[in-house]
């Protein structure tokens, strides 16, 4: 694995631009292709590997959150049980997520955290890149199937979505907004009908969750948290309408960080996991507190003997827990974290590409520049 | 006997293509449902019939708006703006087509709005509120 310095292609704001890209520049540039990461066969291998294998364990990690009713202890409350569980037991469709991962091309490529629920920076990971790399090295390869995959994952899905339709929602964000509007494009060339809107114009007509054209929602993918739905207003009518909701309501506990002591608890000492507790640091002499349900890198506290870094913001209430501080190791000065995702859940061959996003210190906050990749 | 040699499997994909991503990424910048009638993402024909009916369909949904003035008013800022060098990002007008049913829901063609009395709405997205929910 190495980070290679390169001179961006002349025109590479228009490029992305035309790959749906409109918010590659904000206060420095979001999108960097002045380098780029080079890994080998060998070491995508181990990566798709390792996410395989995260993907399974972390299901099973859902069902001993369910056996051992551990809602509580993350933060979830009593009013979302009910919905957890059902979907759990009737398997509705679920999409994606993105395990990130610390990764320097040496040692097992450890767990930070996975984004099961709402995921985002999907369009770069699955088309920008792509682009980019058969602009600049066409006849090498990347790790990045998504495109195809999620297309694939449509058409497989398409009977369960009531009339063939999908209507897509999130927070009127550029960035939200991309992720969902390349999530339309490929809903559609899946061959399903697919519209978006912004959340807050699901209305509620007493029986159901209705779109701004007062019809019933059959089928919404949400890029918005659980943990938020389940608190708001209408969170109340979740358990009795009929709406299918994409990603499911069991995503909320592997999204919630405690699903990172629930797996050291079932794994422990698993290569791709890190030490991690409920209680607090224990015997971990470098480590990281996380919020339960905290969001780009709020929040955070760091620490090294004798050197503590914390990160602000307004996560924290629900509780923290505490992670083994990985050893991210520096690439000319920064610190890159693989997100690598899955498409669905087919066991074995969910892992489908990889983004990377780096940043000057350890913690991956959304001023991260994500950085496109390749491997012989 | 000669070992087979076994092309190496890619992993990335062999094609990608998107339909309607680029066009509404640079018409929206940042809005995902682009108003026919603003300078910088007009459409002539979308922008007509968005003020005769009190909104405009944006890929299959209904958005309600008010608009104050008649068509030739949006055409000649439209107009102005381009004289000034401004771009316009016109998101095709199929992007405006496709309601979800045939016609806009009732109340469209006044300002109201699209709830109807009975439907309540912004029940979700508060916590979100002013930032994005994705991570």
């Amino acid at each position: 694995m190495r980070r290679i310095q390169a001179a961006p292609r002349a025109d590479w704001q228009k490029k992305v631009e035309e790959a749906g890209l409109t918010w590659h520049t904000g206060e420095q540039p979001y999108w960097n292709e002045s380098a780029f990461y080079e890994f080998t066969a060998k070491e995508v291998e181990i990566l798709e590997a390792a996410t395989n294998e995260l993907e399974k364990m972390t299901l099973r990690a859902a069902q001993h959150a369910i056996d051992n009713r551990l809602y509580a202890k993350m933060g979830i409350p009593e009013s979302a049980v009910p919905l957890i569980e059902s979907s759990w037991e009737a398997e509705p469709p679920s999409l994606y997520g993105r395990f990130d991962l610390a990764y320097d091309g040496i040692h097992p490529p450890k767990l930070l955290e996975y984004n099961a629920d709402t995921p985002t920076a999907l369009l770069e990971a699955a088309v920008v890149q792509w682009y980019w790399l058969q602009d600049t090295f066409p006849q090498r390869d990347q790790f990045n199937s998504l495109h195809e995959r999620l297309i694939a994952l449509w058409k497989e899905l398409a009977p369960y979505l009531p009339g063939q339709r999908i209507d897509l929602c999130s927070m009127d964000d550029a960035e939200d907004g991309m992720t969902v509007t390349y999530l339309q494009d490929t809903a559609q060339q899946a061959g399903l009908t697919a519209s978006i809107f912004p959340i807050d114009e699901i209305g509620w007509d007493g029986k159901t969750f209705v779109g701004p054209d007062n019809q019933p929602l059959g089928a919404v993918f949400k890029l918005y948290p659980w943990e938020w739905m389940v608190r708001e207003e209408f969170g109340r009518h979740l358990g009795t309408a009929g709406t299918l909701w994409i990603e499911p309501p069991w995503k909320m506990l592997l999204s919630n960080k405690g699903i990172l002591p629930v797996l050291w608890e079932l794994y422990p000492r698993h290569p791709n996991l890190l030490e991690a507790s409920f209680d607090g640091p224990g015997l971990m002499m470098s480590w990281v507190r996380k919020p339960l349900l905290g969001r780009e890198g709020s929040n955070i506290t760091l620490h090294q003997p004798g050197k503590d870094v914390e990160t602000g913001g307004g996560y924290g209430a629900e509780g923290f827990i505490y992670q083994d501080l990985a050893p991210l190791k520096s690439f000319d000065g920064v610190y890159p974290v693989l997100g690598s995702w899955v498409i669905g859940h087919e066991e074995g061959n969910a892992a489908g590409g990889m983004g990377i996003r780096e940043s000057e210190m350890p913690i991956t906050g959304n001023l991260s520049r994500f950085v496109p990749h390749l491997f012989d | 006997m000669q070992e087979e040699r076994k092309a190496p499997r890619m992993r990335k994909s062999a094609k990608v293509t998107l339909t309607v991503v680029a066009t509404v990424g640079l018409a929206a910048c940042g809005r995902r449902r682009p108003d026919p009638c603003e300078a910088a993402t007009f459409n002539q024909q979308a922008c007509q019939e968005a003020i005769d009916r009190g909104g405009y369909y944006w890929q299959g949904s209904w958005v309600p708006m008010s608009y104050h003035y008649p068509y030739p008013y949006y055409f000649d800022s439209y107009r102005g703006y381009v004289s000034r060098g401004g771009t316009v990002a016109s998101a095709p007008s199929t992007s405006y087509a496709g309601s979800r049913y045939a016609d806009p829901p009732s109340g469209a063609g006044h300002s109201s709005g699209s709830s109807s009395p009975s439907v309540q709405r912004g029940g979700f997205g508060a916590s979100g509120a002013g930032h994005g929910a994705g991570g």
